[in-house]
């Protein structure tokens, strides 16, 4: 099925950096990417070819992230010999202080809101294929999403991080 | 904000999205010209989308093709190496009385055996230790034909460990299904009647792995891999005590 593997691989970039929002961390990232693909590829036979198969693998990579948060946070579960099982990990040392702000203020985010906005911003997916992976129609996807960027947009003030100087443009990009 | 509002900030997110048709375009473009705030609307959004963005590290398409590889590598494989944390994600599930083992945290593949294997190994102890008249299929009196009949069922030499050594003695065993198989479970009790069990089935590929440990409620698990052989020791007792006895264990089966 050489069509699958070409949608496969041309879905990678998107969900990688998903896999990223919501690891925060590029190993667990690589790894929640890899088990997508891997249940992709087994269950590929589900696949219907007029499909588009993004919402599938971010709805796998939503679910396979949340029960890890779950089961990690419910129960303790200590290794001999590997990491730790913190589901939600701290945003990396590569990552500057505003892009630290930033998700900060994206995981005060309702989760709602949060899943539309970083499946439409990270991800990519048009307001269809989100309101396939979410389950809900297009249009809740487009209030939340207005939602979700109008609350970012605010900048709370209860929000209040010593770190950050009041006068700076809480929006700026950082590339 | 007012619906007029509402429908412009709409409007300006499907823009931003690529959500509009070329018409549709054409036609928010020139109203952004003649609406300021619109267009400020517009620059706000993608400066959002674009701070945030830049949080997330892009990664190379090199390095894209490794996890593709990877990931045909271990479908094709069928099956690998324990992955750890599900299993670890299979005794919270025993636990929680689903225990299918699909829920999971990394490196899981649902057709993995390993999820089921804890599944399974905590579900029968959790049956088995608790029977006062039938605790077991074959006693321990009958060790000899209780080791002929299971190697004989799993297809591969199965040896009963002694574990006198840390207070345990052999109350006998069972043979249980297991995926398109069997598994077998050795009963052990101490002085106190604690019981212990180690369930154990064999795989089509060697490995060898380190011990791992998961606790779920009172129950902990510390399970690995020797051989073909995955091995489970399922009991109530903590950390340190079970990390003993499966260490124990794997000195007996040495």
């Amino acid at each position: 099925m050489p069509r699958f593997r070409q949608e496969l691989k041309d879905a990678l970039p998107g969900l990688w950096r998903y896999a990223f929002a919501l690891t925060r961390d590029r190993a667990r990232a690589d790894d929640l990417v890899q088990d997508c693909v891997e249940r992709a590829l087994r269950k590929r036979h589900l696949w219907q070819e007029d499909r588009p198969l993004r919402p599938w693998l971010a709805k796998m990579a939503l679910n396979i992230h949340r029960n890890s948060a779950k089961s990690a946070a419910r129960h303790l579960h200590v290794a001999y010999d590997e990491a730790d099982l913190t589901a939600h990990a701290t945003a990396g040392p590569d990552q500057g202080l505003e892009a630290r702000e930033m998700l900060g203020r994206v995981d005060g985010l309702p989760e709602e809101q949060r899943d539309v906005l970083l499946l439409v911003v990270l991800d990519g997916l048009s307001y269809a294929e989100v309101a396939e992976t979410l389950g809900i129609p297009i249009g809740t996807v487009m209030s939340r999403l207005s939602r979700a960027r109008a609350a970012l947009k605010r900048d709370p003030e209860t929000e209040r991080k010593p770190l950050r100087p009041p006068h700076r443009p809480p929006l700026r990009s950082v590339t | 904000m007012s619906d007029r509002e509402t429908e412009a900030f709409f409007d300006a997110q499907r823009y931003v999205d690529g959500e509009m048709t070329p018409g549709e375009i054409e036609a928010f473009e020139a109203r952004m010209s003649s609406e300021p705030d619109l267009a400020d609307q517009v620059a706000e959004i993608m400066a959002m989308d674009t701070a945030l963005r830049a949080t997330v590290p892009t990664p190379s398409a090199a390095h894209l093709d490794d996890i593709l590889t990877s990931a045909e590598a271990a479908v094709s494989t069928p099956r690998r190496s324990i992955p750890w944390r599900q299993l670890a994600a299979a005794v919270a599930l025993v636990a929680f009385g689903f225990g299918s083992g699909l829920l999971s945290a990394r490196s899981p593949v649902p057709t993995d055996l390993t999820g089921d294997l804890l599944a399974n190994a905590s579900a029968a102890h959790a049956l088995y230790s608790v029977e006062v008249v039938h605790p077991v299929e074959v006693s321990a009196g009958e060790r000899d034909h209780l080791k002929g009949w299971l190697s004989n069922r799993l297809g591969a030499e199965v040896r009963i460990p002694e574990l006198t050594g840390q207070g345990l003695s052999l109350v006998g065993g069972r043979l249980l299904p297991f995926e398109q198989g069997a598994a077998a479970q050795f009963m052990y009790e101490n002085t106190d009647g604690t019981r212990l069990t180690l369930y154990l089935t064999p795989d089509t590929q060697e490995a060898k792995t380190a011990l791992r440990f998961g606790a779920a409620e009172a129950l902990s698990v510390v399970y690995w891999q020797d051989g073909l052989w995955h091995y489970a020791l399922v009991g109530p007792l903590d950390k340190a005590q079970m990390t003993g006895i499966a260490q124990s264990v794997q000195g007996a089966l040495f």
